[in-house]
């Protein structure tokens, strides 16, 4: 028999209201490895990715008087994940680098099972986007976030956000032919 | 799904796949996250700076009128204020007290907000200024027995001292609720902004000098004086890392 995973939103209600640390390690268990993942993207170590989890985690907890009832967890945890990389940015005096930029980097080590020639090909073009194309992008493909909470997140509108992934995926369309072209 | 959006979320989902963490690293940063968080007794820092936002903004605006006034109850208030003065500083004052709070607002904005836009920068430095410029506007200050006796023999004199004390004072409360999710650079001149305008407009309400020297150096220039001793903190700070 399997029982129901509480929601994000339930599993906040009683961390937030009752301080409920099992509730805060399920919230942390679900997002930390996608959080880790979206920050490899970015920072290209390992050890900096994990940090800026942390970080992420730490400011979760201090603002939590401020998550009011009825909005979702998620693009919420992700507007302080992207306010702690773009944090984590300006200290570095830097934009953001592409961890795993092929063209810089060299191609990750995946098997064969998780990487065909295409997907790596899907790789080496998304790194050409420009940043903004690819965080969309990412944010909406990989996180599965919607239009609006990309918008609300990044501080931009909504019609901002969807032509910038139309143009990127567009961008993708055209790369993607002229390689298999 | 057409075929090349399907290949661009699989080979988005499989980017990274062989970095992703494992269950001990999992583990082991929960650790990491939960002697910062759940599992540390909180202290008075973590107590202030964990009460929402609209409560810390409050009690940062709060912390400053406190502190004016008690500085008010030791160096006193002037006399001269009466009719039409009066509602001519209320109004100053009360223009003053919404900056003192927009300026609290900016540097407390949690992580979870849109980051600040560039207008909010130009506000703090601003409030850093305002009080040099308002020093300059004679007619705004004078009481309604005309400009009072200049008490203060001194450019900098005890105002300057009480300006200070009063503007670290409150710099230091709003300081005290702050998240640490911004740039400590523009928190800590936010936080010195709000304090210096509360010195000047403490000094406004206690000495009824009209001379221009004493309002520029003693009652106004609190905040820039805090904030150029703040960021030369953090710029020591920084380069002894």
């Amino acid at each position: 028999m399997s029982e129901e995973q509480p929601s994000d939103e339930t599993l906040m209600e009683r961390y937030v209201a009752h301080g409920d640390r099992a509730a805060f390690e399920a919230i942390f268990q679900r997002y930390a490895k996608r959080l880790h993942g979206l920050f490899m993207r970015q920072v290209g170590s390992r050890e900096a990715a994990g940090d800026l989890v942390q970080q992420t985690f730490l400011h979760f907890h201090r603002a939590r008087a401020d998550f009011k009832g009825g909005r979702k967890v998620r693009p919420w945890l992700y507007t302080i994940a992207l306010n702690v990389r773009r944090e984590h940015h300006r200290k570095k005096g830097r934009k953001p680098e592409v961890a795993h930029d092929p063209v810089v980097h060299g191609e990750p080590t995946v098997g064969p099972s998780t990487s065909t020639r295409t997907d790596r090909l899907v790789r080496r073009a998304l790194a050409e986007l420009s940043e903004q194309q690819r965080e969309v992008i990412v944010l909406h493909y990989y996180e599965d976030l919607s239009f609006p909470e990309i918008a609300d997140l990044l501080g931009a509108s909504v019609s901002a956000v969807k032509v910038r992934a139309h143009r990127g995926y567009e961008r993708l369309r055209e790369m993607l032919g002229d390689e298999r072209g | 799904m057409d075929e090349t959006e399907a290949r661009l979320k699989r080979a988005i989902a499989s980017e990274g796949a062989d970095e992703a963490l494992d269950s001990s690293e999992l583990a082991s940063l929960f650790s990491r996250v939960a002697a910062e968080t759940v599992d540390r007794p909180p202290r008075l820092r973590d107590r202030l700076r964990e009460l929402s936002t609209p409560v810390r903004i409050a009690m940062a605006v709060a912390g400053a009128l406190v502190m004016a006034t008690v500085a008010l109850g030791i160096t006193g208030m002037r006399a001269d204020l009466t009719g039409q003065a009066i509602v001519r500083y209320a109004v100053a004052m009360t223009a003053i007290a919404g900056l003192v709070g927009a300026v609290f607002a900016a540097s407390l904005r949690g992580p979870h907000q849109k980051p600040l836009r560039w207008w909010a920068w130009a506000m703090i430095v601003a409030a850093l200024l305002i009080p040099l410029a308002l020093a300059v506007l004679p007619w705004l200050w004078d009481g309604s027995r005309g400009p009072g006796p200049a008490h203060a023999h001194h450019a900098f004199g005890l105002c300057g001292v009480m300006g200070l004390v009063t503007g670290a004072l409150t710099a230091a409360v709003a300081w005290a609720f702050q998240r640490e999710t911004w740039s400590v650079t523009w928190r800590v001149l936010a936080a010195v902004a709000g304090g210096g305008l509360t010195a000047f407009a403490m000094n406004q309400l206690h000495c009824p000098s009209g001379d221009a020297t004493h309002l520029l150096l003693g009652h106004a220039s609190a905040g820039l004086m805090l904030a150029l001793v703040a960021v030369a903190g953090v710029l020591l700070r920084r380069r002894r890392r």
